[in-house]
Formats: C-alpha cells, structure tokens, sequence
C-alpha cells in the first residue's frame, strides 16, 4: 500500500524518525543522479508518509498555521541592544526562541478588547480613544499579533457600522509585517460590503506602496480578498493587488484565489446587465451575508426575474446556481448559455487557453493524471483550507463563498506518473546569435613564453560596473 | 577530481585527499584567487591578484564581478579586444586548473564547479560553457549553500541536524534551508537575491561617506578610493572603528555608520529569509544552526541580523570565504566515490517556479493572455518531472507558440522568458479522441537544467523544446574553435605570475605615492625589472625581497593586511 509499502515500514508504528531513516537508506540505491524515476518514486512516497503521520498527529494544522502566521521577529532595528550576557557566546549555545508567552501581555489585550466590546455594545461615547489604546497594544507586543487580530476581527464584524471603529493605516501594515491578517482581511470586508470603493482603492494603493514590508503570507489571503473586492466593484481585474497576492500565497493556494479574483470579474461584468441597484444584493448573496436579504424580498423578486430572463454562459451559472432557491435551479439551469461557438479560427494564433473549471464545450470528466497520492493529498489541502478559513474567521460567518463549489481536481499540482518516454537526454541546443568573442589567434606565444594582445588605443570599454 | 569554487569576487580551487578536502595554493600561497582579468600597459593580460591591482589603477582595463553577468549577452571591452562573461569565467578556470595541476602534479580534467542557488538555467549553461573552454569537463554543478552543508556535515552525516546557509557573498545572497539526517543531504526549500552582495555594502558605503563629507574622488583615484572603503568595511568586522585617508586626514568610521550606510540593503536580506523558512514548512525555532557563508558575512551587521531574525548568536566555525570550494572538493570526492568519504546523498531544489504563458477566461466570453501557469513549483525537489494538460482556444487553431517562464509573478511580463517551442497539428478533426489538447512535461535534472516535452495527445507526436532564444551563449562551433585555441595556451608561465604581481602592485602603489616616496619606490622596482630581464634567479630572488619588504611596509602603514585574507 502506498506509500508504506515503497518504504517497508509498517504504517501503524512507524514514526517520523522512522520514514526518515527508510527513505535514506532506499536513497542510497535509489539516488538521485542515477536512477530519476526510482528516485521520484521514492520521495513522493517520502513526502506522502511524512504528511500522513504529520495529518495523524495533528501538528500539521497547527504548524502550518504557525508558519502561515509567520514567526519571524518583528523588523525593526531600534531593538538591536544585545541584553543577553557574553558567556552564552563562548559555549555556542544558541538562544531559544519559543519562550512562553508573557502572560501579561496577553491579559492586556484581553482586558483591552472586553473594553472596547462593552463600550461598542452599550453605545458609548469616546470609542476612538480606546481604539487607539488598543491599537497602542499591538505595537508594544507584535508577538500576540494573532491573538490581537482575531479579537480586532470579531468586533468588526458584528460591530462593522460604527463609524469610530476604524483602523489607521499603519496599525494595519504592522499587523500584516507581524505575520497577522485577520483585521486587515476584516477591514476589507467590512469595506466590500458597504461596496466602499474609495476605501478599498485607497487600501489597494497602500498595500501596493509597502508591499515590501508586508511580505508575508497573511498579505497575501488579505490583498486576495481586496483584489476579490475591487475586481467586483471596480472591475479591475488585471491589478497590482491580485500580484501581490500570488506573490504571497501559498502555492497550493494561489491558483484558488486567483479564480476567486477571476470569478468575482466574471460577475462584475454579467451584473452590468443587471437592472441597476441590484449589484449590492447580489454582493450580500456571494458573501453570504447573515443579514442579506431573502429572495422574496423586492430586491430578490426583481433579481429573479432579471435573470429569467439574461442569458448566461456556463461559465456564470457555475458561479451562481447554488445562490438561487432550489426551486428555481432547474429552470436557470435551462437558461446557461449553449457552447461558446466556433469562431472563424486563424491558424497560428499565438494563444492557449488553459483548461478553466466550467464546463467546456465538449464537456467531460477531466480526470487528474496523478499517481493515488494526489486525491489524499488534495483532500487534505482542501481540510487544511476549510480549518484554517474556520480559524481565521472566527465562529459566525462564513469567509468569501463567492466561489461556491471549489474546482474539481483538475489541478494538476504534482503529478507523480511517470513519463510516457525514458527520462530524456539533452537535445543538442542550437544558437543562433552571433557573438564577438575574444580572437584567440591574437593571443600569441613570443619566445619568451610572454602573451602579446594587440593593444587599441581607441577602445574605451564598456566598464559594466555593478555599481551604480 | 576537483572542486572549484567560482565566485564573484575571489575563486577557489580544492582537491579531496586523504580523508579531507583541502584547498589548493597558487606560487603565491595564496589560496583565494581575485575572479578578476585585466589588460596591462604592455598590452599582457592578467588574471587574479595582479589583475586585481591593475584594475584598481585603470578600472577601464578590465573586468571584475562578471558572474553577475553570466547567462546574459553583456560584452566588456579592454585591451583592444570584446569579452563577455563566458570567456572571462572560462579564463579564470583555466587559471584554477593551473594551479591544481601545479599542486597535484597530474593532468586535471573533471570537476565539480559551484554555483549561487538560485542561479537559473541559462546562467548554470554558461558556467558549464566555460569550464569546457577552459578544458574542464563538469562532472557536477551543486549549489553553493548545499556545498557549504556538505564541508559542515561530511563527517557526521548521520545526525539529524536542521540549518539555515546564510551566504552572503560578494554579488550574490542566497538563504538555504536543509536537513541532514542518515546520510542524506537534503535541501528543503531556498531563496535569494542575485544582485546583492558584499559589493553593494562597499558601494553604498563609498557613497555615505562622500555624502557625509561633500567630497568625491578623482576620476583616476576611484579604484584606489574604493579599495580603501573596502579594507575600512572589513576593519569593521573585527574592530569598532575603522579609518579611511580622504584628501590627506583620516576619517572615522564607525559601526554604527555602516550600518546606517547600508540600512536598506539589510532591509532587503529579511524577505528572502521569510520566504526561504516559509517554502521549507520551517519556523525559525526548528532551526538547529545557522551556517554563514560568503565574506560578507563577517560584518557584524549580519550576525546583528541573525540574531533578531532568528533569535540565535552564530559563530563562524568553518571559513566563510573557503567553506564553498571544501564543500565542492568533498562532492568531488563523492562522485570519484573516494573510500575516506562516507556515502553521502544529495538531493536539491529547484529556485524557481517554472512554467508556461496561458490564457484565461476574464469575464463575460473575454479572453486574456499574458498570465503564467507554473508547472513546477518552486523549491520542488529534483530531478523533478510534472505535466499539465493544456489546450486550445479555438477548434480551428492548428498551432501554438509555447512560452517558457520562469519567475514567481503572476503574470509573464514579470517574469523570465527562457524559451519557446512550437506545436503544430492541433486542428480539431472529426472522430479524435483529444482534440486540441497537449500535455507539457518540465523535467528538472540534477544540474538545474530544464528539458521540455510536448505530445499532442490527438495525435500522439511529441516534440522536445529545442531553445530558440539563449542570450549570452555561444555557438558550438564557436565554442569548439576557442577551445582548441586556448588549449595550448599558456598565459601565465609559472615564473611569470609572482613577478606580474609585484610589478602591477607596485605601479599601484606608485600612483598612492607623491615625491620622495616615489623615488624610493622607483630605486627599488628598477633594480627588479633589470634582474627580470636578465633572467638571473639569484638577482631577481634578491631584489624581488627588496620590493616585497617596500611593498609591505607600505600596506601596514595604510591598514591593510595581506590584501586577499580577511582580518580574523
């Protein structure tokens, strides 16, 4: 059974010492430089077990989520003073980086936030002050910027309209530099919601702006939405934002998102068609909105009969069947557009298209070209994303479900089959380009054994310095 | 076998003997060889130190740094001739050549050659070019910070033990993360920045201080100019303040100068480290020891850095300039499988995500091109082999222009073009099982070289990426005629290259002198070139003490120590 059986270890004892030492000592006859394939069947097998016993134990959730929520130190270099004592210098012992966490600076938060909640539930004034005290607290412990970010997060979800309960823009870069991302990515939702396009442009030039300074991967699933967001109510889809994002992601997740990005353009574009005022109803339903109107309100009744009556490709009605009452599906399902025609092809386009989730014009089942290790993995990836979403979200809502169904596994991440041919050998490279190369002729012997180089006077070089 | 270490700055060659690697001397003693070549007055050419010190005299006869050009069409011209970064490589290995063979006494032809991580697939192609014109055939090319891991770990190899290779060397940073355990070396993920070095820290140095006092040097004072901030930077990593003589006063620099000097290049080292411990699933408390690599990296600037990143104090316990090249002799070493070597495996990454330009549905029935589909992800291990399935845009296209990318953006004007290959034959025909639709297949070996196979599975044919675009290569038949030129070629007969470097050092100490000085320096040299020409042993052994004795008191009065080690 794959892949215990490629490593010879029994599944229900073995540790991860164990599959490593099997992997090292099957890598000895099975190396890298003389036996390819082997050699790739043998670290998928590697990989496979290393992740099933990580899925076992449970600690991949939790340390994927700490390095999701990336732990370097904070960057700044007005701490540089050494405390630490001399000697530790001399016996080479290398400091220990997981110190307990401080109590206090936790009760501070905690006692901040419950605060700050009593004082937005019970409609009190001077909101603004305690604001800035808690976001005082965020700069003074970056190390609880998790802990922080998640409290920030649920009071701006349930309390997202009060107009005191903002962040300034520098809270929400630290918070991103630190490795966090669940205020920030509260932010944006709260501002796609309220379809607050000048709040969601301006938020997208400053990510933009330091966005060598939030380089982390919390930047990218916040810049995600927001390019979700814009892609909607700006349809800009082509966006600085949606790069930051792929720079940032994880990339099993990128091309998700991506399609999250794609998708909310696709609908941006068909919503134009909408009767006007309808754009926000149709956000509420993408989002899932717990507050989102029902369909037999004024607004749905006028949706729905909107959309009786568009025509629509398959591509939308992948994205909006499942929003629709179920009554209605079938029905809409009659309405998704007949295969894109045919067009007057030119040979020699330059172009390709990938394959994209929506049915195709001859539709079939596109079947992963992988080995078994592929549909665990992806499932795996797919727990991983849903718990983490919980995570990041919190209890009630549901985090962008703009993207209904995720894509079937056409997503070819690894395949491990292997090659149809033997592993191939370097074709000859054939260049074309001329090149002015040093006339060795010229590199004469004298008889003293000395090199003569004609010597020009009237080459002044190229001096292609680095240093500019 | 040897190994060679071929860097920006310095190059080094070592050899695997007797249970040990150990780095080969050139006539000098010394071990690190300035990647440097230059054109003298009299119209020879120079390679290593005394090219070095003509450089610094005429910073336009000659060339320095060129690794950062590799894989790219630069040219360079001096003494009367056009270079590019190929030839200059290949000149200097043959130097290292000469030196092993001088040191082994046998003929050298296999070897094993260094190169950053995160070099891509042209730059690795243009370093095998040039070892063949130098007359060397690489048996292997490793990554630098996998050599460093090897030098660390050959011994124990069987500890499981997690590091981190900071390499911070002359032009090139490159953050590795591997785990030794069992007799494996394995590479887990790797990031870098190729244009950014100790070379930088210099440069941005120069410049504060010319900042900081209103003043710059004399168009011919330059390269002496830059020497001096050069020693000062690396005074700075043993002492608290160095010195540097600008306009006949001496002027303090402290570390804390450096440092503000230079504060946005170190800004610049914390994103690849984030990115490198992110792609390998690691968090900076896994880590068990952080390796430096590269002379730059004594500055205490990087061990400050270290320390806040990674909450760790490092402390240098293998050479940081020499610890690549013991690493490539102990590959060396495997691959001629010497018994004194246990078995050791290797297994790498590749840097960069590879893949290909496609287009994607946007919006309502529109299509855009321009966005990249990676097929293999960065820090894969390899040799790595992945496929995708792609298809046509219309039934009636027949062709496909496929463009080969490499980089992490998201669309391909952002990211590295690095080839192309065409498919014919995808017209949708009646009764085809799949039509319109490849399958593309990166395959990644253990040289970091990329090989791209495309079957159109409607029919069946498949078709291997034949490289239209490679800047910066040569024809074969280019290649061929310059090594059968340079083969018999002896640019520095063994007497000549101690000689060379005192005569260049001295006109460059010339140039620092004014007045009496001169005369004295002059006394000295003329007797020397008089005895060269007489080929008298005796007499040039004598007056060549004389120089050396003048050249040194020189260099002590001015702070620097023996100019290619480092103060440690």
């Amino acid at each position: 059974m794959f892949p215990w059986s490629d490593l010879e270890l029994d599944p229900a004892s073995a540790s991860e010492r164990d599959v490593k030492r099997a992997y090292a000592k099957k890598l000895k006859v099975c190396r890298p430089d003389q036996d390819p394939e082997g050699f790739r069947k043998l670290h998928d097998a590697y990989t496979a077990a290393l992740e099933e016993i990580q899925w076992g134990s449970g600690t991949q959730i939790e340390d994927s989520q700490s390095i999701l929520l990336s732990n370097l130190a904070p960057a700044s270099f007005s701490q540089t003073e050494l405390t630490e004592p001399s000697a530790p210098q001399e016996d080479e012992i290398s400091l220990p980086f997981s110190s307990p966490a401080i109590p206090t600076s936790i009760s501070l938060i905690e006692e901040a936030f419950w605060a700050l909640d009593a004082a937005l539930g019970s409609g009190q004034s001077g909101i603004a002050d305690l604001v800035r005290g808690v976001e005082g607290l965020l700069y003074e412990h970056p190390d609880q910027v998790q802990l922080w970010g998640q409290r920030m997060h649920d009071l701006i979800t349930r309390f997202g309209d009060h107009p005191d309960l903002r962040l300034r823009p520098e809270a929400m870069l630290f918070e991103l530099e630190h490795g966090g991302c669940a205020a920030s990515y509260a932010i944006i939702d709260r501002l796609d919601r309220q379809a607050g396009v000048d709040g969601l442009s301006s938020l997208a030039r400053l990510f933009i702006s330091n966005k060598g300074r939030i380089a982390n991967q919390g930047t990218g699933l916040a810049a995600a939405h927001l390019a979700c967001a814009l892609a909607f109510w700006a349809q800009d889809t082509s966006s600085a934002v949606a790069d930051l994002a792929y720079e940032n992601l994880d990339r099993g997740e990128r091309e998700l998102h991506m399609q999250y990005i794609d998708r909310n353009a696709a609908m941006a574009e068909f919503l134009q068609l909408a009767p006007s005022g309808l754009k926000s109803f149709w956000r509420q339903q993408l989002l899932g909105n717990s507050t989102r109107e029902s369909w037999d309100g004024p607004d749905g009744q006028l949706a729905l009969r909107w959309i009786q009556s568009a025509s629509l490709t398959p591509h939308i009605y992948q994205t909006l069947f499942n929003l629709i009452p179920k009554e209605l599906s079938a029905a809409f399902k009659r309405k998704a557009a007949p295969p894109i025609s045919q067009s007057s092809g030119q040979g020699g386009t330059t172009l390709q298209w990938e394959q994209a989730p929506a049915p195709k014009p001859s539709p079939r089942p596109i079947l992963p070209q992988t080995s078994i290790s592929i549909p665990f993995r992806f499932a795996g990836l797919l727990i991983f994303l849903l718990v983490k979403a919980a995570l990041l979200v919190g209890t009630c809502n549901k985090s962008s479900s703009d993207s209904p169904n995720l894509p079937a596994p056409r997503l070819d991440l690894q395949s491990g089959k292997p090659a149809r041919s033997p592993f191939v050998i370097p074709s000859t490279k054939v260049n074309e380009e001329p090149v002015d190369s040093v006339d060795f002729k010229d590199l004469l012997s004298t008889p003293e054994g000395r090199t003569l180089i004609n010597p020009d006077p009237r080459s002044r070089p190229d001096h292609p310095t680095p240093r500019k | 076998m040897i190994g060679i270490d071929l860097g920006t700055t310095n190059s080094l060659v070592a050899v695997f003997e007797k249970g040990g690697p150990r780095i080969l001397a050139n006539e000098l003693g010394e071990e690190l060889t300035p990647s440097v070549i230059a054109a003298s007055e009299d119209g020879g050419l120079l390679v290593g130190r005394a090219a070095k010190d003509r450089l610094i005299l005429d910073p336009k006869s000659g060339v320095a740094c060129f690794k950062r050009d590799m894989g790219t069409s630069a040219r360079y011209s001096f003494g009367g001739k056009e270079w590019n970064p190929v030839t200059c490589s290949a000149l200097i290995l043959s130097e290292m050549k000469r030196i092993a063979e001088m040191n082994l006494g046998t003929e050298v032809t296999h070897v094993v050659i260094t190169v950053p991580a995160y070099f891509h697939d042209q730059q690795r192609q243009a370093t095998i070019e040039a070892a063949n014109i130098a007359g060397l055939s690489v048996d292997r090319i490793i990554n630098e910070p996998t050599a460093a891991a090897l030098a660390y770990g050959y011994r124990n190899p069987d500890q499981e033990t997690r590091i981190l290779v900071f390499d911070l060397g002359g032009g090139t940073f490159d953050v590795t993360l591997l785990e030794i355990f069992d007799g494996v070396v394995e590479v887990k993920s790797s990031a870098g920045e190729s244009r950014l070095g100790g070379e930088d820290y210099t440069d941005a140095l120069c410049q504060w201080i010319e900042a900081r006092h209103g003043w710059k040097p004399e168009a011919s004072q330059t390269g002496n100019w830059r020497q001096r901030v050069e020693v000062a930077k690396r005074m700075l990593a043993v002492h608290e303040v160095a010195s540097v003589s600008l306009d006949q006063r001496l002027v303090e620099i402290s570390r804390n100068d450096l440092r503000d000097a230079t504060a946005a290049l170190t800004a610049r080292l914390r994103p690849v480290v984030s990115r490198c411990l992110r792609d390998g699933d690691t968090s900076a408390s896994e880590i068990d020891d952080v390796l430096l690599v590269g002379g730059a990296s004594r500055m205490t600037i990087v061990q400050d850095f270290i320390h806040e990143q990674l909450k760790r104090i490092t402390r240098i316990r293998i050479d940081p300039d020499r610890v690549v090249a013991l690493g490539a002799a102990v590959q060396a070493g495997l691959s001629a499988n010497d018994d004194a070597v246990s078995d050791i495996v290797l297994t790498d990454v590749c840097p960069h995500t590879l893949g290909v330009e496609t287009t994607k549905e946007v919006g309502f029935g529109k299509h855009e091109p321009g966005y990249f589909s990676p097929i293999i992800d960065r820090n894969t291990t390899v040799p790595a082999s992945r496929s995708r399935l792609f298809h046509t845009l219309h039934p009636q296209q027949d062709r496909v222009q496929l463009q080969i990318f490499q980089g992490e953006a998201r669309l391909t004007t952002e990211n590295k073009k690095i080839g192309q290959i065409q498919i014919d034959g995808l017209r949708h025909q009646p009764g085809q099982k799949r039509p319109g639709e490849f399958d593309v297949r990166f395959t990644y070996d253990m040289n970091g070289i990329l090989e791209v196979e495309v079957t159109n599975l409607s029919s069946g044919l498949k078709k291997r990426l034949i490289v239209e675009q490679r800047p910066g290569s040569l024809t074969k038949k280019e290649i061929d005629e310059a090594l059968a030129r340079l083969q018999p070629l002896k640019l520095h007969p063994r007497d000549l290259l101690p000689n060379r470097a005192r005569l260049e050092r001295a006109n460059r100490v010339y140039a620092e002198l004014i007045g009496p000085a001169r005369e004295h320096l002059t006394a000295v040299v003329d007797p020397f070139e008089a005895a060269l020409e007489s080929q008298d042993p005796t007499l040039i052994k004598q007056t060549a003490a004389v120089l050396d004795s003048f050249l040194r008191g020189f260099f002590e009065h001015e702070g620097e120590t023996q100019p290619d080690s480092d103060p440690s």
